[in-house]
C-alpha cells in the first residue's frame, strides 16, 4: 500500500478536525439520556471517506480513534479493541455506502452515506463494548435509538451542506 | 472567549523520571503485554497486586498518585450506572445459580453475577490506569516516534510506517492552527449575532452549522496548499528517509523489560500456586 502526498495531507488534516471537536467539546452535543451527549466527533471520517475514498476515510477514523484513546474519560475507551477498531470503519462504510448510491442521486448518496457511517460507529463501539463486557447487552436499542438517530440527523446536515459548500468553492463559484 | 488557553493535547505531564526517560518503543510494548496480562486476571487479589503494581510506576514516574487517581472522577457515575444496570439485567444468565442474593419480579441477583461484574468493574479501572500511565508519562510526539518505528518492522510487507507517521504529526502539527481558526469564526459569528451554547439540543445542533462549515471549507483551503507545498519540496514517503533523533535502547530500557519481566512471572506464579482462586 503506498500513500499519496494528497491522502496523508487530507488525513491529518481532517484527523485534526476531530481532535479538535474532541478538545473544545465542540464535537459533544448534550442530549437528554443515559450517555448525555450525543458526538459529531465522527464527521470528519465520513468527509474523509465520502470526498477522498475508503483509504483516507480509514485513517481519518484511526486518528480519531487513537485519540478517544489516549483521551479515555469513560474506561470503556481505554480499551483499544473499542476506542480504536471500529472507528477505522466509519470511513469505508460511508465510502461505500456513498459510491452506491451516486448514480441514482447525490444529494440522497451524501445523506445515507453520512447515515451509514454514524451507524458504523455506534453500532460496532457499543457492540464491542457489549463483546468486551464492559455494557450490559440491554443498552444496546436505548443509546442507538437515542443518540444514535441524533447523530444521523446533524452528520447528514453537515456533511451535505459541507460537500455542497466545496463543490461550489472548486467550481470557483464562492471565494474560499 | 479564549478556546487556545485551555485546549490540553493528551494528558502529557512533563518530567525527569526513569519512566519519562524510557524508550518510547519499549514503553509501548510493556505497557501491550500488561495490558494483556491484566485480561487473565480472575481474583480481587490478583486486581490488588496489578493496581499496587501500576502505582509504584505511576510513583517512578514522579506523578503525584492523586493526580492519576483524579483521572478516574468522571468515569465514576458511569461506571456505577453500569454496574447497577449490568446487576438488574443479569438474571437470566445466572438462571440455574442457586446463590441467590436478591429476587423481586423479574430481577434476580446471584453472588456470581455480582463477582463477574465487579471482577469487569476492576479490570475496566486497571485498563484506564495503564493507558493513563502511558499517556502521563509518554508525550504524544514520542509516541508517535514509537509507533512509527514498531509499524516500520512490517515495511516489507507493505506497511507505510512513515507515510502513517506523517499522518499523525499533520494532525497534532494543525490542532493549534485549527482551534485559532476557530475562535476567529465563532467571534465572527457571535459578532454577525450568532447564539452559542444556548438553547435546547436542536438549538444547539444548530448553532453547531455556522461555525464547522467554514472551518471545515478553510481546512480544505488549507490541505490544498499543504500538499502543493509538499510537493513543491520533493516529498515522497519514508523512502530513504533519516531522523535527527534515532531511537535507540539504553540500559535503562533492559531494566525496565527485565522488571516488568520478573513482576509478571512472580505474579502469575503467586496466582497460580499460592493465592486462592476465590479470592
Amino acid at each position: 500500500m503506498s500513500l499519496s502526498t494528497r491522502k496523508i495531507v487530507i488525513s491529518g488534516i481532517l484527523g485534526a478536525v476531530a481532535i479538535l471537536l474532541g478538545v473544545t467539546r465542540l464535537g459533544f452535543i448534550p442530549v437528554p439520556n443515559l450517555s448525555g451527549n450525543a458526538t459529531i466527533m465522527h464527521v470528519p471520517a465520513i468527509l474523509g471517506g465520502i470526498m477522498e475514498g475508503p483509504v483516507v476515510g480509514a485513517l481519518v477514523g484511526l486518528i480519531f480513534g487513537i485519540f478517544s484513546f489516549l483521551n479515555a474519560t469513560i474506561p470503556l475507551f481505554a480499551d483499544p479493541l473499542v476506542a480504536v477498531v471500529p472507528r477505522i470503519f466509519i470511513g469505508i462504510t460511508a465510502y461505500l455506502a456513498y459510491t452506491a448510491l451516486k448514480p441514482v442521486n447525490s444529494y440522497l448518496a451524501l445523506v445515507v452515506g453520512a447515515t451509514v457511517g454514524t451507524l458504523t460507529n455506534t453500532v460496532l463501539v457499543l457492540g464491542s463494548g457489549i463483546l468486551r463486557g464492559y455494557l450490559p447487552a440491554s443498552v444496546f436499542w436505548p443509546i442507538t435509538l437515542t443518540n444514535g438517530l441524533a447523530e444521523v440527523v446533524i452528520a447528514s446536515v453537515i456533511t451535505v451542506a459541507l460537500v455542497a459548500g466545496l463543490e461550489k468553492m472548486r467550481k470557483g463559484s464562492v471565494a474560499g | 472567549m479564549e478556546l487556545s488557553k485551555d485546549i490540553t493535547l493528551g494528558q502529557y505531564v512533563p518530567r525527569d523520571s526513569v519512566i519519562h526517560k524510557l524508550d518510547p518503543r519499549v514503553k509501548i510494548i510493556l505497557w501491550m503485554v500488561l495490558v494483556t496480562a491484566l485480561f487473565f486476571i480472575r481474583t480481587y487479589t490478583g486486581y490488588l497486586v496489578f493496581f499496587i503494581f501500576l502505582m509504584g510506576v505511576i510513583h517512578l514516574a514522579q506523578i503525584p498518585i492523586l493526580y492519576a487517581l483524579r483521572g478516574l472522577r468522571p468515569a465514576i457515575p458511569f461506571i456505577v450506572v453500569l454496574f447497577i444496570i449490568q446487576l438488574l439485567f443479569s438474571g437470566s444468565l445466572y438462571a440455574d445459580s442457586t446463590n441467590v442474593l436478591f429476587e423481586w419480579s423479574f430481577i434476580r441477583i446471584t453472588a456470581e453475577a455480582v463477582r463477574t461484574y465487579s471482577l469487569t468493574i476492576c479490570r475496566v479501572i486497571l485498563l484506564f490506569f495503564s493507558v493513563t500511565l502511558l499517556t502521563l508519562a509518554t508525550s504524544l510526539v514520542g509516541l508517535t516516534d514509537g509507533m512509527e518505528s514498531l509499524m516500520s518492522v512490517g515495511r516489507p510487507i507493505g506497511v507505510p510506517a512513515n507515510e502513517l507517521a506523517m499522518v499523525m504529526v499533520i494532525a497534532l502539527r494543525f490542532v493549534p492552527t485549527l482551534v485559532e481558526e476557530l475562535e476567529r469564526i465563532m467571534k465572527a459569528q457571535m459578532a454577525r449575532g450568532a447564539e452559542v451554547e444556548t438553547g435546547n439540543f436542536i438549538q444547539r445542533t444548530k448553532q453547531r452549522i455556522p461555525i464547522l462549515i467554514p472551518l471545515l471549507m478553510n481546512t480544505f483551503q488549507r490541505a490544498e496548499e499543504l500538499i502543493i507545498a509538499m510537493e513543491a519540496r520533493c516529498y515522497r514517503g519514508g523512502k530513504g528517509r533519516t531522523k535527527r533523533k534515532t531511537l535507540r535502547l539504553g540500559i535503562l530500557d533492559y531494566q525496565a523489560i527485565a522488571v516488568t519481566i520478573l513482576f509478571l512471572v512472580v505474579f502469575f506464579s503467586l496466582t497460580k500456586y499460592v493465592i486462592p482462586a476465590s479470592w
